[in-house]
């Protein structure tokens, strides 16, 4: 089931001064997975806190078709939000823990569970809290992949997996999507390695939502533009540019605006290159913008 | 559903706290083996009575009713912590939470009192069987008194955790001054002495049971609107 969640002006204050999050507002339609993206300290986990029910805005509403979600019973067990937490008090093995956990997500799936303990190689006859950082990361995954949860939220809880962990979360979500569609929010630093995946991006810098887009769309609106330098001058005069790096009499500039088609021919024939820039590369450039 | 989940989280809640209360109890009970296993080698009790002439006053009654009132104020402390994370990372409410605490805090009140009543049991066939002699005797009162002020205990526990956690350190630190009377009026409600610096001692004798019950079913009802007031909207850090 397709579960819209609303954003109504949300801010959040701690000790009556900290402004951390400030009117933002989205909605998002669900059954995507959405980006996530910003800056240490920006409010990605204030936001998801708010969306979680781990703490109620100070002003604005948050929604759920409708529904307010703070201390809605119905809507809680929908949302799983999974943090890269120490587990270090937690003296059960593995298996024990997760089914302690299960009890509260009608949809556990066990099976995928140990599917995905044998994946990522976690001992179960381990304590909980003898696992490495990384084994804790890769169990705070597990549950909340398999708990099957309509609105399923990872704030940075890979990080302290290795490379090849990573890649395998990647794909689990990816598999595990097609198969069971739902909301997936992922807030993350590793843009390079996720952003592929992202359907839609939010972009929030210093408490305010300063961009929420189509992937694609954002992709497009980028474009690195290489050539002789007084060319790449003339021809990006007047636009939005983002970076520029000379070597010799080469220049390569990159752009946060999207060209025409008549403006691509011409480029061609002023023998311009044009070619995509990331969304990391529009990541930086956009929140250092805000500074 | 909102009570459904509640139970679920009782149970869950039962059976960490219950854990905690297991380990606390098997080690109350070993150290009562040790001091029989002393005061019947050596003659005296724990407190330096003598065990003179099969006699002595000392029973599991008082070795858990000395600890008993503590371990449930650090558990009520600790709910609102660890347990209060744990549970509302797992879709639960406060709501859902706050009840189920309460469910689970009569359950091992009660758990722990019938344990000690069962205990104290054996601890007097014990005694029978070897002919010796207790100066001590304790009826049914007794022990609902015990659930009674264990549960108060807890209360106050939680009280003083979302204190610190809503209202800061120096609103804090006066609600753990503001229990002390909380403590003094439950006494007097049960008739006990109470000694008062500079007023001396304060006793209400020939205190009715009904009147004690009720006296102390109101303190529970007030602390708990008092935590609920205080954590209807407490955040939870993530």
């Amino acid at each position: 089931m397709n579960h819209v969640i609303k954003a109504n002006e949300v801010s959040l204050t701690y000790n009556y001064t900290n402004r951390v999050l400030k009117s933002v507002s989205f909605e998002l339609e669900g059954n995507k997975i959405y980006g996530l993206l910003g800056r240490n300290g920006a409010g990605k986990t204030s936001l998801l806190s708010v969306l979680s029910a781990f703490t109620k805005p100070s002003y604005g509403s948050i929604t759920i078709d409708g529904e307010e979600i703070f201390e809605n019973s119905k809507l809680t067990e929908k949302i799983v939000f999974v943090r890269d937490i120490n587990l270090e008090v937690e003296k059960q093995r593995l298996k024990k823990y997760i089914q302690e956990i299960s009890v509260f997500r009608p949809l556990f799936d066990h099976k995928y569970a140990d599917y995905l303990i044998k994946r990522f190689r976690l001992p179960t006859d381990q304590a909980v809290s003898k696992l490495s950082r990384g084994m804790q990361s890769a169990l705070h995954v597990i549950i909340g992949l398999a708990s099957r949860a309509p609105i399923t939220i990872f704030d940075e809880a890979y990080l302290g997996m290795d490379a090849p962990a990573r890649e395998i979360f990647y794909e689990e979500v990816l598999n595990d999507y097609m198969e069971h569609p739902r909301t997936f929010i992922l807030s993350t630093h590793l843009i390079s390695e996720m952003e592929s995946m992202f359907e839609e991006v939010l972009i929030i810098d210093q408490g305010k939502l300063i961009l929420h887009e189509e992937a694609d769309v954002l992709r497009e609106r980028g474009t690195s533009i290489t050539g002789s330098a007084e060319v790449v001058d003339q021809f990006t005069a007047g636009k939005k540019i983002l970076k520029e790096q000379s070597l010799g009499g080469t220049k390569k500039v990159m752009i946060y605006e999207e060209l025409s088609a008549k403006e691509r021919e011409h480029a061609r024939q002023v023998h311009l290159e044009l070619g995509p820039i990331t969304l990391q590369e529009l990541f930086i450039h956009l929140t250092k913008e805000e500074e | 559903m909102s009570e459904k989940k509640s139970f679920i989280a009782a149970k869950s809640i039962i059976k960490t706290t219950g854990n905690w209360m297991l380990w606390y109890i098997s080690i109350l009970v070993f150290i009562q083996i040790i001091f029989g296993i002393i005061l019947v080698a050596f003659g005296y009790d724990k407190n330096g009575m003598p065990f003179l002439d099969g006699e002595t006053s000392w029973t599991i009654i008082h070795t858990v009713s000395n600890s008993a009132n503590i371990y449930f104020l650090v558990t009520g402390i600790l709910s609102l912590g660890t347990l209060l994370k744990y549970y509302i990372s797992n879709g639960v409410t406060r709501r859902d939470f706050f009840r189920a605490t309460i469910i689970s805090m009569f359950t091992l009140t009660i758990g722990l009192t019938l344990i000690v009543s069962v205990l104290y049991g054996i601890e007097t066939i014990i005694y029978s069987m070897n002919g010796w002699i207790r100066d001590v005797s304790v009826n049914f009162m007794y022990f609902v008194k015990m659930a009674v002020e264990l549960s108060i205990y807890f209360l106050i526990g939680m009280f003083i955790s979302a204190g610190f956690n809503r209202l800061g350190v120096i609103l804090g630190v006066g609600i753990c001054f503001l229990s002390v009377p909380i403590i003094i009026i439950y006494s007097v409600v049960w008739g006990e002495l109470v000694d008062l610096p500079l007023l001396g001692v304060l006793q209400f004798g020939g205190i009715h049971f009904a009147f004690a019950l009720l006296g102390s079913l109101a303190i529970l009802v007030i602390l708990c609107y008092f935590i609920r007031s205080l954590t209807k909207n407490i955040p939870v850090k993530a």
